[in-house]
């Protein structure tokens, strides 16, 4: 195998307006349709505006993770990335080849700036909490751990397991968005918040093509509490 | 003389005190047996309660901070029911940690097929870089150690760094891929993976 991991570089297009023009590398398309899209606008505001994290730090212990559980349909993820000099923008055309290493899959011992290798659903939460403890107890207190799931993934009983006992633990550095396009086959009554506010968490549910509106509900004080953001988007 | 499970945990105990990466993820079973290590390691002990998903994938998380994990429950709950999150939260993420199952695969045949794990030593034949060993390195008080450029013989252990050629990257910490090397325990934790199965025959079960 030749696979190689990519070296990050400085010529990448920046900002906003260049993620679709990034997709459409990966994707050949000039329109990308709302499930593609759906992580999007979470992912940007993330990475623009609140993870402390860039390319020359993706090995540094103090660093925020940001941990993409829902791994299928990764191009927003991968054009946000390379928007922020992670993977380079020549690489993107790439995806999905004979040895890229932008796979369908994100895998994190290929490509910079990805923590986690996911694609099976229910995988990252669980994670995170193991890393959230880990950060804790090597006093890295400043580290916060993000993890992005979907509405439907939450169908995964691993979820239910790392939610009861992140709030039991207290794991306040712990965050959670959770892109809801209403895709879950039987859906969540009562709306997801609620399922996390019940296990002891803070939680918010904001509209996830909003900037401003993602911003505060990213940053709202949750303390002692982790925190879940509800990002509704076009349903699926 | 003290069974294979109390030796477990208090040599376990004793590399609490020793190294500070160490942690040990449990799910309720032995937690009695670490009262005291819980006491003085409040942030290394960690039960998350009848969870075996969570018991894998947390101490996944936990070495993907660079933090060295024991993962520890009955045999047939270590391997098999949660072993998706053995095959992806390790192996696929390019690090390692320490399963120590109370029991092997037919330990106590009182207990029913419910507490047998017949298929735990294939299943992880089937993943990379797992290296089984018996609980015979704890009984002896060796350390059981993964070092690839030394392999122990003595303590029946040993362990492989994961050996594919994409598996370049570190942890999310350097330090938490510093290899083990001695068996006097001055630095021995494996940043392989392993499995020990720390149950031979003894009378002591709960």
């Amino acid at each position: 195998m030749n696979t190689t991991t990519l070296e990050t570089t400085s010529t990448t297009p920046s900002g906003y307006a260049a993620l679709p023009g990034l997709m459409s590398l990966m994707t050949g398309d000039e329109k990308h349709d709302a499930a593609a899209t759906s992580t999007l606008d979470a992912l940007w505001v993330l990475y623009d505006r609140v993870l402390r994290v860039s390319p020359s730090e993706v090995d540094s212990p103090g660093r925020d993770r940001f941990l993409l559980s829902k791994g299928h349909g990764p191009m927003a993820y991968y054009a946000v990335l390379a928007a922020k000099g992670f993977p380079p923008a020549s690489t993107l055309s790439t995806f999905g080849a004979y040895d890229s290493p932008l796979g369908h899959h994100p895998d994190r011992t290929l490509v910079p700036g990805v923590e986690i290798a996911s694609g099976s659903l229910g995988h990252g939460l669980p994670l995170a909490v193991g890393a959230a403890l880990g950060l804790r107890a090597q006093r890295l207190t400043d580290s916060a751990v993000w993890v992005l799931i979907g509405d439907a993934e939450l169908d995964e009983g691993s979820n239910p397991e790392a939610i009861a006992y992140a709030s039991a633990a207290g794991l306040a550095r712990l965050h959670t968005p959770v892109i809801d396009n209403a895709s879950a086959t039987h859906g969540w009554p009562g709306g997801i918040a609620s399922r996390f506010e019940a296990a002891g968490w803070s939680a918010t549910t904001v509209d996830g093509r909003d900037h401003e509106a993602l911003y505060a509900a990213y940053t709202r004080p949750h303390p002692d509490q982790p925190h879940a953001v509800v990002a509704r988007v076009e349903p699926k | 003389m003290d069974t294979i499970r109390e030796r477990f945990t208090a040599i376990t105990t004793q590399l609490l005190d020793e190294d500070p990466r160490l942690a040990v993820v449990l799910t309720d079973i032995s937690a009695d047996r670490f009262t005291d290590a819980a006491r003085a390691h409040p942030d290394r002990v960690i039960n998350v309660g009848i969870r075996e998903q969570l018991l894998v994938s947390t101490g996944g998380g936990l070495a993907l901070s660079g933090m060295r994990p024991i993962v520890h429950t009955f045999a047939s709950f270590l391997v098999e029911r949660p072993f998706e999150q053995v095959k992806l939260d390790f192996g696929h993420q390019g690090t390692g940690g320490v399963l120590v199952s109370a029991g092997g695969s037919y330990d106590w045949p009182a207990g029913g097929f419910t507490h047998m794990a017949p298929g735990d030593v294939a299943l992880l034949d089937t993943l990379d870089g797992w290296t089984r060993s018996t609980c015979r390195a704890i009984r002896t008080r060796r350390r059981p150690c993964c070092d690839t450029r030394r392999p122990p013989v003595t303590t029946g252990s040993s362990c492989a760094f994961p050996s594919s050629p994409t598996r370049r990257r570190a942890p999310w910490t350097a330090a938490g891929c510093t290899p083990c090397a001695r068996d006097d325990g001055a630095s021995w934790w494996p940043s392989g993976r392993c499995w020990t199965t720390c149950w031979p025959p003894s009378t002591d079960w709960t």
